[in-house]
């Protein structure tokens, strides 16, 4: 365990060293100058040369990478080139949202994936089957924005049950907080279900074909046990990759929905920081969002061993 | 006291944009009393005299367009004249709160010094920060902090006479100094205004309440440019920032004013709320101090914002997006009240240092292949109308005929021939606009009548920096822009005088490279005139060279309006100091301060 931590964390800076530099050579090489967005197309030529001083932009690359590092070593992001607001402050503001919204949906997603996956293998070719594959085909081709609009639309216009923007601090109202998360939940969550039950059922088809499980039933178990105690344990494995890669396409997902229903998380703050080319907050967002993918999947890695025990943890990826 | 309410309307304020400025801000607007030179505000407001300024003279002109009626058409919407008499009957509630939902955030803050403020930003802005003038219903200059303002031509100065009896949310006087320590800081390099208010030489004190804004005479002894000046009070500039919040090195998160609300708390990009100031100045119907709100929480939403009223989340909303202003008029239970009058005109910007744009017939056939009727009614359900200039109709310098081409494909097909045979074959124009479906589907609209008289567009999308930073550096053909309007042409200025066009990959606020000798004359004489009849001829000048020589290819008089919950009222009222009342609604921008919640 210790060795794979070792690696990971050793992994963990290379990644982010790449990605961050990676990051600031595309970010300058795009067109758009935060000045220019900070003052506006009326800036003066004057104005924007005080502004590039100010926010030490007339320095070479390198050093403005070197000096962002070391700012992160020390604990240190920076501040807005916008507004001069420091990132870490608005993280901390901003964070806790999407972890929420990212969390919700991962739990539901896996709440009602899990058991419908396990169904549609135990009927494997059956009716359900079949009407569950299909459905998770259906819902893997609705894209996140056509059915965020949608449930908008048909729950926020039509029969005001939920709020189209915004969410409700957990800590000011939490029934609140729940309704007003139940929209983008269910907007980011809903390809993810069908991913889920799509993975283990055809894990789960795989395993209920092994010889371990014959002997179960053979030993008198119910199917109920042989299922949920010995047939979904060996098939988490695949699952739980999944869950594990799909961090990724969580965040992104989240990018999507926090525009759509208003919601001012991590993903509502990368897209701003893009438009308003502030540069320091992208930065910092990409390396904390580097950081969380690693993170997350070494967790993945740990879990392995806690699912199958004959796993040393770090072989299995 | 007035109270209005439309009705699953569309009210078409009949007066608007004190803020002529555009998404960039383009500085103020200006606008006047007729024959007078002392433009006074409160009991004086309406006054005349026979003195010989120029501002007040010039700018009387727009009043004259106004009262002529030259409406931008909008048969089809309702006008302010239709009003819920039975809101009006309600009595007065204080206390409550709205949630507003604006078309995009302030990002840089509420320093207005030093970053432009847009629409969304000023709706903002005016409830922090009072101006020194606004405009008043009738479309004349009225002083708000100001309670007057005259031109002394003999001395060549501005002088500004500070009302008593008002202070800054932090309880600092408003006085001549604040006042002009404010102005003074708007003329560094690095200020927003600073193009704008080339002119000013000098801004002092000279007692208690007393400005004096030295405006220096032409070498050879021509007139004071200074028409602009109570313009660019009436806008961005004239948003009065405590003398603390300018010596504060974080100012632009904490702005200081003396307007009806203070701000509470500003986490970007989720939401502004500001709270009633307890200390405002003016009083309302009761006696009592206005604000009526207790407060007001600010939410920028790009996307959604007529949903998010319609749903209840939100209570009111700004848009210049006709299918979001559709939606009140098919609800029942809101209201909505919009106005196009001295509107912003969106256009195509043409680059006049892109080859072969430079050659007039290039631009006029893409005018006269541009069927601009046809792109309204199909992707507006025809309800803007057809601009044909720079200035919007109430505007001085409003021509209903200005020589801008009307849609004949087969003249421009012709131009397009006759240029291919001196010069060969024509090249692609780039065409951009941000990034959006609604824009990607009229410019593809708009590519294809280019494409029916053959000439081919590169139609690039661009991100909304990418967009604003291509027009500073003249990094385009055409550029879909929106821009300008209010009742003052002459705060056009900057962007067309030659003097402020650069080369491409330079800065520039002129931004399509105008050289024209014609134009620079009359702008010119637009910012000396003091003579209204000169100052409307110069302007129709303008008008008129814009539509012959085609720099622009106009396409609509911006429509904005304000959807809003039906239990609120008295959102586009504003009582002047003086008397009278300011304009109910300038391009979405509206004054919170009388707006009341009907809580039951």
């Amino acid at each position: 365990m210790g060795v794979l931590i070792r690696r990971r964390l050793t992994q963990l800076v290379l990644v982010v060293l790449a990605v961050t530099s990676a990051t600031f050579i595309m970010l300058e090489a795009i067109p758009g100058d935060p000045c220019r967005q900070r003052i506006g197309p009326t800036a003066t030529p004057e104005a924007i040369e005080l502004c590039h001083e100010e926010l030490s932009l007339d320095e070479p690359l390198p050093a403005r990478y070197a000096n962002w590092v070391g700012g992160v070593l020390r604990g240190d992001f920076g501040e807005s080139y916008s507004n001069g607001i420091s990132v870490r402050t608005t993280l901390a503001q901003v964070a806790p949202v999407t972890l929420q919204l990212v969390l919700y949906s991962l739990v539901l997603s896996l709440v009602i994936a899990v058991p419908l996956g396990v169904l549609a293998a135990y009927r494997e070719g059956g009716k359900t089957d079949k009407t569950l594959m299909m459905s998770a085909y259906g819902m893997l081709s609705v894209p996140s924005f056509v059915l965020g609009v949608v449930l908008i639309l048909l729950f926020s216009v039509h029969w005001q049950i939920f709020p189209s923007v915004g969410v409700v601090p957990l800590s000011e109202n939490p029934p609140e907080h729940f309704r007003s998360m139940v929209l983008p939940v269910i907007t980011l969550a809903v390809a993810d279900i069908a991913i889920y039950i799509r993975t283990l059922r055809t894990e789960m088809s795989a395993t209920l074909r092994e010889d371990f499980i014959t002997v179960a039933k053979s030993r008198g178990l119910s199917n109920r046990r042989v299922l949920w105690n010995h047939g979904l344990r060996a098939s988490s494995l695949g699952l739980l990759t999944f869950v594990g890669l799909n961090v990724g396409r969580l965040i992104a997902g989240a990018v999507v929905v926090e525009r759509i229903f208003g919601i001012n998380g991590i993903g509502n703050y990368l897209v701003n920081s893009v438009i308003q080319r502030d540069y320091l907050v992208l930065q910092t967002l990409v390396a904390i969002l580097a950081v969380a993918f690693v993170l997350v999947n070494l967790l993945v890695d740990i879990l392995y061993a806690v699912v199958d025990p004959r796993i040393k943890p770090g072989t299995q990826t | 006291m007035i109270q209005r309410s439309g009705k699953n309307w569309f009210r078409v304020a009949a007066v608007t944009a004190v803020f002529a400025i555009g998404a960039a801000a383009c500085g103020g607007s200006s606008s006047s009393d007729t024959d007078d030179t002392a433009v006074s505000s409160g009991d004086e407001a309406n006054s005349t005299d026979n003195s010989d300024d120029s501002s007040g003279d010039a700018s009387d002109s727009a009043n004259d367009a106004a009262d002529n009626g030259e409406d931008a058409g909008q048969d089809a919407l309702p006008t302010p004249d239709d009003v819920d008499e039975v809101a009006a009957e309600l009595p007065i509630q204080r206390g409550g709160s709205i949630t507003y939902a604006l078309e995009s955030e302030t990002a840089a803050g509420w320093d207005l010094s030093r970053t432009a403020c847009p629409r969304a930003c000023l709706q903002v802005a005016q409830t922090i920060f009072d101006p020194l003038i606004t405009v008043d219903a009738d479309g004349e200059f009225a002083g708000f902090l100001l309670e007057s303002f005259e031109f002394d031509s003999e001395r060549s100065v501005w002088v500004l006479e500070v009302r008593p009896g008002i202070e800054f949310q932090n309880g600092e006087e408003l006085n001549a100094e604040a006042v002009a320590l404010h102005l003074r800081t708007l003329l560094e390099p690095e200020s927003i205004s600073a193009l704008a208010l080339e002119y000013v030489e000098s801004v002092t004190a000279v007692d208690e309440l007393t400005v004096e804004v030295f405006v220096p005479p032409g070498e050879n002894g021509e007139p004071a440019p200074a028409a602009g000046f109570p313009g660019q009070l009436a806008g961005q500039a004239g948003l009065v920032r405590a003398p603390a919040m300018i010596a504060d090195a974080e100012a632009q998160l904490n702005p200081i004013g003396t307007g009806p609300f203070a701000l509470a708390e500003w986490l970007p990009n989720d939401h502004t709320t500001v709270v009633r100031n307890e200390a405002y100045w003016l009083d309302g119907e009761d006696g009592q101090s206005l604000p009526y709100l207790d407060e007001v929480t600010f939410r920028p939403l790009p996307e959604g914002r007529a949903e998010a009223v319609l749903s209840g989340t939100i209570d009111m909303m700004h848009s210049a997006d006709i299918s979001d202003l559709e939606k009140f008029v098919e609800n029942d239970g809101f209201n909505l009240e919009a106005s196009d009058t001295f509107a912003e005109p969106s256009y195509l910007m043409i680059n006049q240092d892109s080859p072969p744009l430079d050659d007039i017939r290039i631009r006029r056939a893409l005018a006269l292949c541009l069927d601009g009727q046809t792109i309204i009614d199909v992707r507006s359900a025809g309800i803007p109308t057809l601009a044909n200039g720079p200035y919007a109709p109430g505007s001085i310098g409003y021509l209903a005929e200005t020589g801008f081409p009307d849609f004949d494909p087969e003249a421009g097909m012709a131009l397009i021939e006759e240029w291919e045979a001196e010069n060969g074959e024509l090249r692609p124009i780039r065409y951009g606009t941000i990034a959006g479906n609604s824009a990607s589907i009229t410019a593809q609209l708009q590519s294809k009548m280019w494409n029916d008289c053959g000439i081919e567009i590169d139609f690039r999308q661009l991100e909304f920096g990418e967009h604003v930073e291509s027009g500073q550096l003249g990094d385009f053909d055409m550029l879909a822009w929106r821009f300008g309007g209010g009742p003052d042409p002459s705060s056009m200025y900057q962007f067309w005088h030659s003097s402020q066009a650069q080369p491409v990959g330079e800065s520039s606020v002129n931004f399509n490279r105008i050289r024209d000798d014609v134009i620079d004359e009359n702008l010119d004489r637009m910012r000396s005139a003091s003579d209204p009849d000169e100052f409307r001829e110069a302007a129709e000048a303008v008008s008129l060279r814009f539509g012959e020589q085609v720099y622009n290819l106009w396409t609509s008089w911006t429509v904005w309006g304000i959807g809003y919950d039906d239990n609120i009222h008295q959102v586009t009222i504003l009582s002047l100091p003086g008397g009278g009342f300011a304009l109910p609604l300038s391009s979405g921008n509206h004054f919170l301060t009388e707006a009341w919640v009907d809580a039951g």
